[in-house]
């Protein structure tokens, strides 16, 4: 039965550890490189909030909007800051329904997203 | 709930802030607590009829951003000497603010509804039972934002045909795009004073033919009423009035109403 020495053991261990610290120092570069890309994206590219008109929602606008999407912010409005499950509630339309088209809405600008934990709110 | 009521109408002189001026005062004085707001920007009128009270913020500032809710409403519940309690926003009747607000672009009438809608919260939070909003008439931007923010639209016509279409017209093209709960208050009827009651009936029975909203109340055209000075407020001052027995309906309807 063949038993490595000792010595050859320890030697062929050393080796490991020397590539696993290679290893483990080009991640933390290529992890500082991923950072540092984000947060130049994150800098070039303001977030949907931002990007929002502070202004909201005019009756004019209101008035042009196809009919299902008038009644979702009419929805909205009523109950100020909601998700899409507390709009759904309003209209008695199914909650994915109003999820679609409250994003549809923040796209547009006309409604501001907000993610809070888990949940998405949405306002006028 | 507060119940939020917009008086609007297609023509000028229908008599809306005539009935939100009453109907408030009334209904404070059977204990509600009770808002109204000025929105005729165009001709403010309502500040008329509680005598010119000392004014620290109108209800153009609270629409400017200048101050909050609270600060934009007057209490004048001592001097109607209610039961319960009426806060007035009044809308600045100078010209230069007249002007202001007429001059108003789109990006402002977008804040403005925001507004609207965080006052109508506060009016909530401070256990308000009705909000009632006095509007200019036609398609004014202002009035349009009241109907929106408003959970009923009490639309004031007399009987001139006229008015009666552009009642029509006001209710098709944007009550019902808002679908917004509306009701048809028929003003300055001239019935003959022999049969006053009878022929009341029988115009609200014609008037409801013509519409698909209820005809909720129909209040005749009297000269005593005319003959009234804007500042005596004849629903608290002379309550057993053909007007004021009128003005006591449309109350009992705005109780009952269900937003």
């Amino acid at each position: 039965m063949y038993q490595a020495e000792p010595q050859s053991i320890v030697s062929t261990l050393n080796k490991v550890l020397e590539k696993l610290e290679q290893l483990h120092g080009m991640l933390s570069e290529a992890l500082t490189v991923e950072r540092r890309v984000l947060k130049l994206l994150s800098e070039a590219l303001p977030s949907r909030e931002e990007k929002l008109p502070p202004e909201g929602i005019d009756v004019l606008t209101l008035l042009e909007l196809p009919d299902h999407l008038r009644r979702t912010v009419m929805a909205l409005g009523k109950i100020s800051k909601a998700t899409a499950e507390d709009v759904s509630k309003v209209t008695g339309r199914r909650r994915a329904v109003e999820s679609a088209y409250l994003n549809q809405l923040a796209v547009m600008g006309y409604v501001k997203r907000v993610r809070e934990g888990r949940k998405v709110y949405f306002m006028v | 709930m507060v119940k939020t009521c917009a008086f609007h109408s297609f023509k000028g002189g229908t008599g809306k802030t005539f009935l939100a001026v009453n109907l408030s005062a009334l209904h404070a004085y059977y204990g509600g607590k009770v808002c109204l707001v000025d929105m005729d920007f165009r001709a403010p009128t309502v500040i008329t009829a509680f005598g010119h009270p000392e004014v620290k913020y109108w209800f153009n500032d609270y629409l400017n951003g200048f101050c909050k809710p609270e600060e934009a409403l007057v209490d004048v519940s001592k001097q109607l000497e209610v039961k319960g309690t009426l806060k007035v926003a009044f809308a600045n009747p100078s010209m230069n603010a007249v002007r202001d607000m007429l001059a108003k672009d789109r990006k402002w009438e977008a804040q403005a509804l925001k507004r609207l809608l965080t006052f109508k919260r506060y009016l909530e939070q401070e256990g308000y039972d009705s909000c009632l909003i006095d509007t200019s008439p036609g398609f004014m931007y202002s009035s349009i934002n009241a109907v929106v923010a408003s959970d009923l639209a009490i639309v004031v016509s007399t009987m001139d045909d006229s008015d009666v279409e552009g009642t029509k017209r006001l209710i098709k093209d944007l009550y019902e795009v808002f679908e917004k709960k509306t009701a048809v208050v028929v003003n300055k009827v001239m019935p003959e004073p022999a049969s006053l009651s009878k022929d009341l009936t029988y115009v609200q029975m014609d008037m409801q033919k013509l519409y698909d909203e209820p005809v909720i109340g129909v209040i005749p055209c009297l000269c005593d009423v005319a003959r009234l000075k804007r500042s005596q407020i004849l629903a608290l001052k002379q309550p057993n009035h053909w007007v004021a027995q009128s003005v006591k309906k449309l109350l009992t309807y705005l109780i009952a109403f269900n937003p």
